[in-house]
This record gives C-alpha cells, sequence and structure tokens, in this order.
C-alpha cells in the first residue's frame, strides 16, 4: 500500500509535462503559416485595405474629396472640419488613422511576400500563380503606399516586418517604390479577374496614374490606352447605373466591402436621412461642386441629390447607396480615368491640346453632352485645354479619392481652395503620437 | 424569599443523599470530535472538588470513587470543555470539539490549516454565523466592512451583479485586481461567461450558497498567499463549506426567511410644472422667445417614471435545509436551498437552486476520503445595462415629468422625446448558468506524521442566454424582433498531490510541520451564439423563426498552470516561528518565461511566552510577525497574449484570409508584487480583548502595460511589463466581550488605510515624460497619482453677478479647455471598515453592524451635460429641442443678480453647455456610515422545544442597509458604473442599493 502511494505521487508529479503547450484555435503560429497559405494571406491583404478589420481607414477614401472642394464638413467629428478647413491639427485623430491604416496592410503585404518570394515557382498550381500572387501583392502595397505619398509627402519605406524607427524617405523615392512595385504588378498579376481583385490592367491603370503625377506624360497616355484598348472594360451610357447595378462594366479595380464584412459607412455619411438608407449627412457636398456640373450633364443626377427635409437647399453625394449597410466598394480605378489620363498626358506629352481631344470629347458624350456644345478646343490654348480637362476629371471622379492629388499635381490648390494659403497646408501632418514613437521621424513643414 | 431558602436546603439535602448513595468508577475515552482520535492530556475533574485524572496517550481514561449523579468536567487548552452527568452508566465516551475561538482556533490556510497562534502571516476571516440569514445572493456582499483591508463595494444594486473586492488597494492598471478565490481547495472559475452582454452581468460567487459555508479566510499578505505563487498578488479568499462530525448525532436545520426590498435612496425629481417652468427660463435667459410646447400649463399631470419602473412588491426568499452527523467512521453534510430575490426594477430576478452533498470516510487507521459536492442552477432575469439609451432606470431619472407613459387607450406605449422607460423593460435577458463544483480527495498516512494526499476537482460551468427583444420593443422594432442564443461551457480541472509531514523533535519542543506538493490545473472555455432578426411572433422567440441570422460564431480557448510547491514550518518551543514557501508555476498564457518560482519567508515571535512576561498575567498572547514574499498575477493575461499570432477573419470578398493579427511578446512576464507585512497580535484579560495590527508595504512591477511602437511594423503598440504601483496601509482589528454574564456584549471594529500610487508607467522617448493612460469618461492613471484619479477642469462655483459658472484656467491660456484639467479626486477611500456590537440576554440576541468608508469620491456622469439630471435646458434653443428631466436640485438654481449658490442659471446654447460641462463640479465625497445590518432574534427555551421534537429555533427580524449617513448628495455613495480600477467610481445612474427587511426562523431536529 504504502508503495503504491508513493509511485502513484512520483508519477503524478512527473506525469504531467508538456500539458502546457496549449495553443489557440482561432488563430495559427507564424511558423504555421507557410506559402501553402499564400492565397490566405492575399485575401489578407485586401482585408487590411478594407474598412472592416483594421477599423484604420474610416473615412480616408472621402479625406482627398474634402480636403479639397467636393465636400463640406457640417457635423460631429471636429476632425473633418480641420481637414476641410485645411488646418489640421497634430493630434488629429481620424488622420491618424490615415496614416496607421495604410502601414497594416504593408506590413501584410510585406509578409507575404517575404514568404512567397523564396519559394520555387513549382510550389503552385499553375506555377505562374507564385508570380500572380505577388504582382497582387505588389499593387495592394504600391497602392498603400499611394495613400501615404498623396496624404503626407515622403513617409518611411518599409519591405520587411521590423519595430525599428524607421526616417522617412524622400517623397521621389517612395514614388520610386510604388512605381517599381506596380511594374511588377503589371507584369505579372493576372491578366484580367473580377474587379474586386488586382489585375494587370489594374495596376497598369494605378501606374498611368501615378505616371500622371510625376508627368511622366508618354508613359502615362502609353498605359491609359493599353487598359483602353484591352476590350476587358467599356463606357456605360449609364452613369447612375456604375453605382447602383454592381456590375458595371467601367470598373476596372475596386475594393470590396461585403455586407458580413460591412463596416465601411462613407455612403451614411454622405447621405441625408431622405435618403434610402437613411444617412447622417455629415459631409455635405460642396456647393461649388453642385455649380461645376454642365446643364445636360449625368453625371449631376448619377453623383448627388438634394438633401431635403431640414437640410433642404444642400446636396448629398450618392455614389454610395449601401448607406448603413456598410457594404460600398472603394473605387481605385474606373475606364473613364483612363480616357481622362489618356487626353491630359497625350496633350501635355504634345504640348498640343489636340492630341488631348478625342478621348476627351467620348467621355463628354457618353455622359449627355454633346460635342457640338463643345468650346471650340481645337483652337484653344494648353492653359485652357488644362482647366478644362481638370473640371471635367472633377465631376467625372468627384468621392473618389482624387481631387486633392489633382489641385496639388497640378499647382491649383492656393489658387482654387481658399483655406489654402501655404504650400505647407498641402501635406497633412505627419501624427504627433507617431512622431512621439520615432524620433527619426521630421514633421512637415508649418505642423 | 423563605421559599427559596427551603428549596435549596431540599436540593442539597438530596444532592448529598445521593452522594453517600454510591461511588462508582468510570471510564471511558475523549475523542476529537473531528477526527474521531482519541485526545491526551484532558483533565476529568469532578465538579466542584479537585478530584479527578487526565487521559493517556489514546485519550483513554479511569477515575474511581465519582459520586452518582455528579459531574464530570473535561477540559484542555483548546478544546470547549465538555460536562457529563454520572447517572448509572460506568463507561462514559466523550467526544470533545476544538475551542474555535480566539487563540487555538483552526485556520485554514492555503494547502493545510494552522492554528491562529501559529500564524506568522496576515490573515483575517469570518465564521458561517456571520454569513447565514445575511439577506444577500452573494457571499462577498456579506463580508463587507467585517474585514481589515478588504474593500468590498458594491458596484449597483441589480441582483447578482458582481462586487469589487480589493485586498490591500489595487495593484495593477490593466491584468486585473480580483483576489483568487478557493472554495474547498479548489481555485473556481471566476470569470461571467453570459455572453449576450444585455444585462450587467453576473458574479460567479453567486452561484454559491453561502448558507452552506463554514467558513471565509482571507490570505492577505505575500507570506500567507505565496502559497498560491503566480495567482497571490490580489490577495486569496479561501471559502470552506461545511462538514458533518464524528460521533454526532444527526442534526437536521431548516432555516427560511422572507423579506422585501426597496431603495435606500429615490430621487427627488422635478414635477411637470416645475419642468416646463425651468425649460422657459433657459430660453427666456438665453433672450429665446417662449415655445408653446413649454407653456404654463396646470392640467398637465406629472408621470413619476420612478415609481412607473419599480417593483412596489420587490421580495427576497431564502429556504435551506441541511443535515449533518457522522458515525465513527463516516461524517456527512448534506443540503439544499432556494434562493428568490427580486430586482427592484418591476422587470428582473435571480432565482437560485443549489444542493451540497460532503461526505468523509474513515476506510483505515491510515486511510481517508472524502467528497465535497456541491450543485447549483442559477436563473436570472435582468434588464438592459446601466449606459444604454435603452436603460429603464437612468431613463426614469431624466424622462420628461409631462410625458406620459401610455397613449390615452391606456396600454399602447407612448412614443416620448427619449425612450419611454417602462417600454424599455418589455426585452426578455435571461440567463440559465448551472455550476457543478466537486472535490474528491485520499488521503494515505504512509509512517507516522507523513501523509500523502491526492485530490480531483472541478468547477463545471454552464451558462445559457436566451434573449428576446419584442417585435414592439424599443429596441427591436425596426428590425421586427432580435433573439439571442448563446451557451459557454467552462471546464476547471484540477489535480493535486501533497505530501505533508508533522514531527515534533527535541522534547517536543521544535515542532516541524513540511508540505510538499504539485497540483495542474487546466481551464477550458467553449462557447456558441447566434442572433437573428425579423420574427413573425412574440410567440416564437427562438432563432429557428428568424427570418434572418445576423452573426453567429463559436469559440474555444483554454489555458493551464502547472505547479510545484513546498512549505516549511517551525515551531520552537511555542515561542518562535519561522514559515517558509515556495510555489514554482508555469503557464501556459506565457512563452519565454513560462516557469518562475515565488517565494517567501515569515517569522513570529510570541513574546508572551517569554519568561520575562509571565508577570504579565493580563496578557495571554503577544506576538510579532513579519514577512515578506513574492507573488504574481496572470488574471488579465489573455490567454494566448504573448504570442506573435497570425490571425483568421482576415476576410475579403467573403473569402477566408489570414494575416497577422498580433505581434504578441513572447518575452511577457506575470507581474510580480513583492509584499512586506509586519504585524503584531495581542490578546488580553483571558482573550477578553483581542488586538491585530497589520502594516503593509505592497510594491508591484513588471505591470501589463501598451507599449506603443513605430506604425511601420503594422501595428501601434504590444504588451508590454512596464509599469510600478505601490499600495501601503496599515489595519487594525479589535474585538472584545465587554459583558460576559447573562447579558453578553462582543464588540468587534476594524479599520484599514492604503494609500495608492503608479509609480512608473511607459516612458515617451521623446519627452522623457511617463504617457499617462486615459479610460472611461474622466479616469486617468498617471505616474505620482493613485490609479484612476479624476481628471477634470476645477470648478469654482457660481458668479453671483450672471448665474454663470467659473472654473480654473489652470495653463493660463485664457481659454477653459483640455488644458485645464486636474487631478481632483479619486474613488477610493482613505479608510474604512466596520464595526459590530452584539449582544444576548436570555434567549434574545441583537447584532448591529456599521460599515464605513470616508473619503473616496464618486463622479456623477449622470448629472452631467445635456443628458445629464441637472442639465438646466441647455438644448432647448431650438424651435423642436427637449430637455431632459432635473432632479429637485436645479430649484436651488441663480435666478437673479446676488443669488449666492451652487447651482447656475438655467440657460440654454453656448452658455448653458458652459456651465453644465465636465468639471469638478461633479465630483461628491462618497464617504458614507451605513447601518449595514440589524438583526435581532429570539432563541425559543429549551424545554419548550422539547415537547415538539426540536432541539433548537430561533425566530428572527433583520434589515439590511437600513440606514445611510453621508453628505453625498447623488443617489447612492457606493455606485459605479465599472468595476474596472482604471474607471472606477463613475456613476452613470447605477441602481442603487437596496434596504431588505426580513423575517427569518432557524429551526433544528
Amino acid at each position: 500500500m504504502k508503495k503504491i502511494f508513493i509511485l502513484a505521487f512520483i508519477l503524478a508529479v512527473f506525469g504531467c509535462q508538456e500539458k502546457l503547450d496549449i495553443n489557440p484555435r482561432a488563430s495559427l503560429s507564424p511558423a504555421s503559416v507557410t506559402g501553402a497559405d499564400a492565397e490566405k494571406l492575399l485575401l489578407g491583404v485586401y482585408d487590411g485595405l478594407q474598412a472592416g478589420n483594421t477599423s484604420f481607414y474610416y473615412l480616408s477614401y472621402l479625406t482627398e474629396d474634402l480636403s479639397a472642394d467636393n465636400l463640406d464638413y457640417r457635423a460631429t467629428f471636429f476632425q473633418h472640419g480641420e481637414v476641410n478647413a485645411n488646418s489640421i491639427l497634430v493630434n488629429n485623430v481620424l488622420v491618424a488613422r490615415y496614416y496607421n491604416g495604410p502601414y497594416a496592410a504593408i506590413r501584410r503585404a510585406n509578409d507575404l511576400i517575404n514568404t512567397v518570394e523564396p519559394l520555387p515557382a513549382d510550389q503552385f498550381t499553375p506555377s505562374e500563380r507564385k508570380n500572380e500572387i505577388l504582382g497582387s501583392a505588389r499593387y495592394l502595397r504600391a497602392y498603400a503606399y499611394y495613400r501615404l505619398v498623396t496624404l503626407f509627402g515622403g513617409v518611411s519605406i518599409t519591405l520587411s516586418a521590423t519595430t525599428d524607427n524607421i526616417p522617412r524617405n524622400t517623397e521621389s523615392e517612395v514614388y520610386d517604390q510604388i512605381i517599381e512595385d506596380l511594374i511588377f504588378a503589371k507584369d505579372n498579376a493576372p491578366a484580367s479577374t473580377a474587379r474586386s481583385r488586382v489585375s494587370s490592367n489594374a495596376a497598369k491603370a494605378l501606374l498611368a496614374r501615378v505616371y500622371l503625377i510625376r508627368e511622366n506624360w508618354t508613359e502615362a497616355a502609353i498605359l491609359a490606352e493599353e487598359v483602353i484598348s484591352s476590350g476587358v472594360y467599356s463606357l456605360s451610357s449609364n452613369y447612375a447605373g456604375i453605382w447602383t447595378s454592381g456590375n458595371s462594366p467601367e470598373v476596372v479595380f475596386q475594393i470590396n466591402n461585403t455586407l458580413n464584412e460591412g463596416a465601411a459607412f462613407h455612403g451614411f455619411f454622405l447621405t441625408a436621412p431622405s435618403f434610402a438608407t437613411g444617412g447622417r449627412f455629415e459631409l455635405p457636398v460642396d456647393p461649388d461642386l453642385v455649380a461645376a456640373y454642365e446643364a445636360d450633364d449625368k453625371r449631376k443626377d448619377g453623383s448627388i441629390a438634394p438633401a431635403g427635409g431640414t437640410f433642404a437647399g444642400q446636396f448629398q453625394a450618392i455614389k454610395f447607396p449601401g448607406g448603413g449597410n456598410g457594404n460600398d466598394p472603394y473605387y481605385i480605378s474606373r475606364l473613364s480615368e483612363m480616357y481622362l489620363i489618356s487626353a491630359e498626358a497625350a496633350a501635355e506629352r504634345d504640348n498640343n491640346p489636340a492630341s488631348g481631344l478625342a478621348r476627351l470629347n467620348e467621355i463628354r458624350a457618353i455622359r449627355g453632352l454633346t460635342t457640338t456644345s463643345l468650346p471650340p478646343r481645337a483652337t484653344a490654348s494648353m492653359v485652357e485645354f488644362r482647366d478644362f480637362i481638370q473640371s471635367e476629371r472633377r465631376v467625372e471622379l468627384a468621392f473618389e479619392g482624387v481631387r486633392w492629388t489633382d489641385l496639388k499635381r497640378t499647382g491649383r490648390a492656393i489658387s482654387t481652395l481658399p483655406n489654402v494659403t501655404s504650400t505647407n497646408q498641402l501635406l497633412y501632418p505627419i501624427p504627433q503620437p507617431a512622431i512621439d514613437i520615432n524620433p527619426l521621424l521630421t514633421q512637415n513643414p508649418g505642423y | 424569599m423563605k421559599q427559596k431558602l427551603l428549596w435549596s436546603l431540599l436540593l442539597s439535602l438530596s444532592f448529598c443523599l445521593s452522594a453517600y448513595a454510591q461511588n462508582m468508577t468510570i471510564k471511558g475515552r475523549v475523542a476529537d470530535s473531528e477526527t474521531g482520535e482519541g485526545v491526551p492530556g484532558i483533565s476529568v475533574i469532578i465538579k466542584g472538588t479537585t478530584i479527578g485524572t487526565t487521559t493517556d496517550l489514546n485519550g483513554d481514561y479511569e477515575l474511581g470513587q465519582v459520586p452518582k449523579n455528579s459531574t464530570l468536567v473535561f477540559s484542555s487548552v483548546g478544546m470547549i470543555t465538555t460536562e457529563r452527568v454520572v447517572t448509572n452508566q460506568s463507561v462514559i465516551n466523550v467526544s470533545m470539539d476544538k475551542d474555535t475561538k480566539l487563540l487555538n482556533e483552526v485556520v485554514v490556510v492555503g494547502y493545510g490549516t494552522q492554528e491562529r497562534r501559529e500564524l506568522t502571516g496576515s490573515v483575517v476571516g469570518m465564521k458561517s454565523e456571520e454569513i447565514e440569514n445575511i439577506p444577500v445572493n452573494n457571499v462577498i456582499q456579506s463580508m463587507q466592512g467585517r474585514l481589515a483591508g478588504v474593500q468590498i463595494q458594491s458596484a449597483n444594486g441589480r441582483p447578482g451583479s458582481s462586487s469589487v473586492v480589493r485586498i490591500r488597494g489595487q495593484a495593477s492598471i490593466s491584468a486585473g485586481n480580483n483576489p483568487l478565490y478557493v472554495v474547498d481547495g479548489v481555485p473556481i472559475t471566476n470569470a461571467d461567461d453570459t455572453q449576450s452582454g444585455a444585462g450587467q452581468g453576473i458574479s460567479p460567487l453567486s452561484y454559491l450558497n453561502q448558507e452552506d459555508i463554514e467558513s471565509i479566510q482571507v490570505l492577505k499578505d505575500a507570506s500567507a498567499s505565496a502559497i498560491y505563487g503566480s495567482r497571490g498578488s490580489n490577495g486569496v479568499i479561501l471559502i470552506t463549506t461545511k462538514k458533518g462530525k464524528k460521533n454526532q448525532k444527526t442534526q437536521v436545520s431548516l432555516s427560511a426567511y422572507t423579506g422585501f426590498q426597496e431603495l435606500t435612496q429615490k430621487p427627488s425629481l422635478l414635477n411637470a410644472g416645475q419642468y416646463r417652468e425651468i425649460l422657459r427660463e433657459a430660453r427666456s435667459n438665453a433672450g429665446l422667445a417662449p415655445r408653446v410646447d413649454f407653456a404654463e400649463d396646470a392640467t398637465i399631470p406629472t408621470t413619476n417614471w420612478v415609481d412607473e419602473v419599480l417593483n412596489d412588491n420587490s421580495k427576497i426568499t431564502n429556504y435551506q435545509i441541511s443535515a449533518s452527523g457522522g458515525s465513527d467512521k463516516t461524517t456527512f453534510y448534506a443540503s439544499v436551498g432556494y434562493l428568490s430575490q427580486d430586482a427592484i426594477l418591476s422587470v428582473g430576478n435571480f432565482e437560485r437552486i443549489s444542493g451540497r452533498l460532503n461526505l468523509g470516510h474513515q476506510a483505515t487507521k491510515k486511510l481517508n476520503f472524502g467528497v465535497t459536492l456541491g450543485f447549483s442552477n442559477t436563473k436570472t432575469r435582468q434588464t438592459t445595462v446601466d449606459n444604454s439609451i435603452f436603460s429603464a432606470w437612468p431613463l426614469s431619472l431624466t424622462s420628461r415629468p409631462d410625458e406620459s407613459v401610455y397613449l390615452s387607450d391606456g396600454r399602447t406605449f407612448r412614443i416620448n422625446t427619449f425612450n419611454n422607460p417602462v417600454h424599455t423593460l418589455t426585452p426578455s435577458y435571461e440567463s440559465n448558468i448551472s455550476q457543478l463544483l466537486i472535490n474528491a480527495f485520499a488521503e494515505y498516512e504512509i509512517i507516522d506524521g507523513l501523509k500523502f494526499k491526492t485530490s480531483f476537482g472541478t468547477d463545471i460551468l454552464y451558462t445559457k442566454d436566451n434573449d428576446y427583444e419584442q417585435l414592439t420593443s424599443l429596441q427591436a422594432q425596426g428590425v421586427q424582433g432580435r433573439g439571442f442564443s448563446g451557451t459557454s461551457f467552462n471546464t476547471n480541472i484540477l489535480a493535486e498531490n501533497t505530501l505533508t509531514y508533522a514531527k515534533s523533535f527535541l522534547d517536543n519542543k521544535l515542532r516541524v510541520n513540511v508540505l510538499l506538493g504539485y497540483t495542474y490545473q487546466e481551464f477550458v472555455r467553449e462557447r456558441n451564439s447566434v442572433t437573428g432578426v425579423g420574427f413573425p411572433s412574440d410567440n416564437t422567440p427562438y432563432i429557428t423563426s428568424a427570418a434572418s441570422i445576423t452573426s453567429g460564431s463559436s469559440d474555444w480557448t483554454s489555458n493551464a498552470i502547472e505547479s510545484y510547491l513546498g512549505r516549511l514550518n517551525l515551531d520552537y518551543d511555542d515561542k518562535y516561528l519561522l514559515s517558509f514557501a515556495i510555489r514554482r508555476d508555469g503557464s501556459s498564457k506565457l512563452v519565454n518565461n513560462k516557469y518562475d518560482v515565488f517565494p517567501s519567508i515569515s517569522g513570529g515571535w510570541r513574546i508572551s511566552g517569554e519568561s520575562f512576561m509571565e508577570s504579565l498575567t493580563f496578557i495571554d498572547d503577544l506576538k510579532l510577525r513579519a514577512g515578506y514574499g513574492l507573488t504574481g498575477n496572470q488574471e488579465g493575461i489573455g490567454n494566448f497574449a504573448s504570442r506573435p499570432l497570425f490571425g483568421t477573419g482576415a476576410n475579403y470578398d467573403d473569402q477566408p484570409g489570414l494575416s497577422i493579427g498580433q505581434i504578441g511578446n513572447e518575452d511577457l512576464r506575470w507581474e510580480y508584487t513583492e509584499q512586506l507585512n509586519v504585524g503584531l497580535d495581542i490578546a488580553l484579560l483571558k482573550s477578553r480583548i483581542i488586538l491585530n495590527v497589520d502594516y503593509y508595504v505592497k510594491n508591484t512591477r513588471d505591470l501589463l502595460l501598451a507599449q506603443p511602437i513605430p506604425i511601420t511594423s503594422g501595428f501601434t503598440s504590444f504588451t508590454n511589463n512596464i509599469g510600478e504601483v505601490k499600495n501601503t496601509g496599515i489595519e487594525f482589528n479589535i474585538q472584545s466581550i465587554n459583558i460576559d454574564k447573562e447579558f453578553k456584549w462582543t464588540t468587534s471594529f476594524n479599520i484599514a488605510t492604503n494609500k495608492n500610487e503608479v509609480t512608473k508607467l511607459y516612458n515617451n522617448p521623446s519627452t522623457n515624460a511617463p504617457t499617462p493612460i486615459n479610460a472611461g469618461f474622466v479616469s486617468q492613471t498617471t505616474v505620482g497619482q493613485p490609479i484612476g484619479a479624476f481628471f477634470v477642469i476645477k470648478a469654482l462655483g457660481v458668479d453671483p453677478a450672471t448665474g454663470d459658472m467659473i472654473y480654473e484656467d489652470f495653463d493660463g491660456d485664457g481659454i477653459i479647455g483640455g488644458g485645464d484639467r486636474q487631478f481632483l479626486g479619486n474613488p477610493f477611500p482613505d479608510f474604512f471598515g466596520g464595526l459590530t456590537n452584539n449582544f444576548s440576554y436570555k434567549g434574545f440576541d441583537l447584532s448591529i453592524f456599521f460599515q464605513y468608508s470616508v473619503g473616496n469620491e464618486v463622479y456623477k456622469l449622470y448629472e452631467e451635460g445635456n443628458g445629464g439630471v441637472l442639465n438646466l435646458g441647455v438644448d432647448v434653443g431650438t424651435a423642436t429641442g427637449s430637455a431632459r428631466n432635473m432632479t429637485t436640485d436645479v430649484l436651488n438654481r441663480w435666478q437673479q443678480p446676488g443669488d449666492q449658490t451652487d447651482m447656475p442659471r438655467a440657460i440654454t446654447g453656448a452658455r448653458g453647455v458652459f456651465n453644465t460641462q465636465r468639471s469638478s463640479r461633479f465630483i461628491d465625497d462618497a464617504s458614507y456610515l451605513r447601518l449595514k445590518n440589524v438583526s435581532l432574534g429570539y432563541t425559543i427555551r429549551q424545554e419548550w422545544l422539547n415537547k415538539v421534537g426540536l432541539t433548537s429555533a430561533r425566530v428572527y427580524v433583520s434589515g439590511q442597509n437600513l440606514l445611510t449617513f453621508t453628505n453625498y448628495n447623488g443617489l447612492d455613495p457606493e455606485s459605479s458604473s465599472s468595476t474596472a480600477s482604471t474607471q472606477f467610481g463613475v456613476d452613470q445612474a447605477s441602481i442603487p442599493q437596496l434596504r431588505t427587511y426580513t423575517f427569518g426562523i432557524n429551526l433544528g431536529f
């Protein structure tokens, strides 16, 4: 009996080893995530750019239109008011999200790229899939850096997972990184695919815009024309239907927010209580934009509507009808932008408005504006042409996050926006908490 | 007088006669009632003489020449003196109870027991008689004010809700401050697994029937709690349930009480006329024209919303039947209990059915085993949390008194300016929780003094939530009804093996006790839940009838602790005490620092045992104690928080994705507390006065905090061991027997202080300053302040000239704003405790218990701003704006120049916003003295009971929370809407405590 108990004690003491290795069942250890999970990791990068899981994005998609002259600030979040007034404080928590958010996606893209890149292609079926995945991930990383560089200027570039303090790179270094990623994406991403997934054409479309910003007119025009001539997309005579049909042939790439993942409330913040999905109307349409639509322009009724009720006389943006369901997409590239890029880049390349007129008139025609109603553009000066193409971009791409960058790259911000009196205001401030943590970061001038 | 003398003569004569009649020899054995073993050294004396003997090593005695009808007195230090009348029998076996009072009281400590005089740590406790018959559903509530240094505060008056328990202050910012609860040796799962979030949650301690509890011991200092290692920092509460005694006739007892409850404090609110007058004044002061809808209208009836939502027949009822007893081998205790407590709102109740069976069996001389088995089923029906737009109680304070509950048809809820409080009560939020708490052991004595014990325990919790919000409920009318169903299955399994060795050396002068042990405990929780909306009928509330499932989930989580422990207690000559305890814990929650060792050392010097103290006969005991030890805290560390993980849920386009979910920190460690304790125990005048004083310093380091990192990592922070906090305090406890005659009066009083100070937080490298942590609305934690101090702008009063508030421009920038915030109070008391006086005379007993807390502040969030009860019409500036109702405090408002008051003028617009903004105006000193319990009982005389077959009977009336003495002008000085230390003491209109009157009866068969 005695011996049995002693034995039992010894057994009990030494019998329970390794029981402390308890692993979660809703998460995986980094070691167990391999190249075999590449497709899942890629979805994770897309997820990083959605409104939902990172919660970073919030209304970043609308911030360019708010900083510019397409949207106004009405109520609730004074941080939006600061953006609208072009006098952002360094502790603006929304702007901090716009700074933090892309880096969360960049981290995910880096994780994927650095996991997949060393693997032999034959681990993938078909073997081209490896580069398709890498191309897609590099597109998404480029888009994230694009969001950062257009709002904050030169930001820290990181291509790996690190918690080290990294100093800022120059604006041109960031653009170089973006261009490098997009060239890889253009050459390797799937030729064509669902519009919610990165394709070679999506990479060309974004690269065309980046070249436009960098004033590489030749390349911008070539890429825009390649997308137009790809035959995958077509212009739609139903402008309003682009936002409601769900399968418009104009969309080259969009980031989806589904009902299950729904947390994209840009529609909810834009629309008024009178709208079908009854929004909060926190960001009304700037009256200046309302006045910018020409008569007969289908884009007016397809983009804005009277807010009604207590907001009679004001207009609401209606491109995102999902409202409180949070399932509106972010449109990144549409075919009509390629026409406008082609028109602008060709004219600039040749320093001759005539080179861009054809593509410009195609857009105007399909939006209900007869070409005959055009002023005598053929004889217009480049100055007039530039004014004209920018107002065309403004009404065509309103609330799609390009206006602020357009004003900046064309040197029109100070002349167009009454609140902007200094070039310092053209960059958002680096959030103070980021500088507090990383002393290597320098603040943008004027903050 | 003559008669009396005669009687006494007769009596003494008969005594003498019988004494002469027979002398006999009596033999017998004196046994310990608990263990059944013989007790040596018991003195056996014929009463009134000096004739006697003592029991031998086996507890046997033999005494000759004992007169018949004389009385034998059995006595010994540490045992309750027992008397037996000698009749015809020649064998008198006696079972003696240990004297559980005072010095020789046996105290349950971690993994064993000790006599109080041997204790070197700081341990306080309560016994069953202090717990029974208190009309509360949670044993924790009956501990409030009873134990020095154990601060207990009920956050609100909802039945079943959690109380905040802080032993020696708050040692953690983010990792939790709850003590470890150990019931019959099993550290229980202290987690509220209700998932719906609709109600205020349920305390797992309320699953335990307090009538089954024999004792509660609180291990306060490190030398007492280090045996619980990484879970000992917040103190340990050991709960022991009742057991039967050997050789004890079966005793059946029945107890029952019933009573009714009301609010301790009812707010005084404006009537419709007063309300509208303030609204008119608020517009007029802002230069606005009167509005028709605020017209003076004497015919408008006032709705008293508080009365509308209260249950004016709120009851509490408790029944308990138990039986206990034992043969020479087997002991048992069995009970069933039922408690039902209504909420104070017209919806809501708490109902618990519990059963218990505790068995012990001596199989052989060396082998004994036993089991404690408790089962309970708790059902609650709750109302919405207090800080929701659908909470009936806060809404009842602020709903317009000039609006009615129903439309003119008397049954359709009126759609009011603010959610109709009565309408918000329609949904049903029900939880059904079953708990099975078992610990079984076997103990074998290998050689004399060396015992091996193996035990297996489990705490199984099954929690079921069913919520349904009706088609017409305010909560779900927009979605045609909403249903939620959730289950959680929580298993907690404990395996334990210990070896103990007790031996005396050096002529019994050196007593040695050794404990060695191994324990392994594993916690697993599995949950699932589903929500659906769109119901065809309120009679089909299950999700199967829902038109669409809006969310559903299931999850699993687990953690385990593996430990080795040891303790060595040395006692030399009953004077010099030394104790070493050590525990090595391993936790599955940690990666690189999985294992660590938590040691402690403590010593005691019983000065009273020294020869130079012999002349001071009035001192029975004088002991100086000191201890130092290291403990840990892992309560708040997430099961997998320390690991870098790829998370699921990073989905895109409804396709499953993966992404890095947390950066982790594989170097994460426990939070460590080093505690020094010095104490003094004194017993005077035959232990009629007992004093205990303790002083402690608790330094906690490696507090878990979020450390910011550059966002280029993809994350803004990770959890790291950074902060430090210090608690110091003095505890004082005195118990006295003031009068010990037929009239008996005893007093016990305790008082404790605690000073809490954060000494280190994350240091910002750029500014080289600590990063404060904001929580909730007004609370900030920063270096030099207690955790969660109130950080607001300072109100200087009302300007008699203008009626507007004056605030201090602290930063001198000419603007009143965020930069003017200062630390202006905290929710923790400077000192707290309780005072109990017990009286008894003949059959009557009276107990009067006061509990107090001094120096704690409350921030009355429910008063501030346009949503608060002091809004003064701030929102009535527009054509349709309305105001919430106010308390009658606003009748004291400024109305004309020269008025001296602390209540600003009624005014709408920016000035009103300025006047009602968050500031120290809403901080109030919430010190209080509460007549917590008064109980008056009468024990019916034995001779009357014998006729009806009862062995004991007591009837009593009792009142809980009868009176509160305070200058606090809010609802209840104990209120807090959050139980987290970082934002404690902020009241968003919690339901106040209940005053309870009960009538009860205790019967023994």
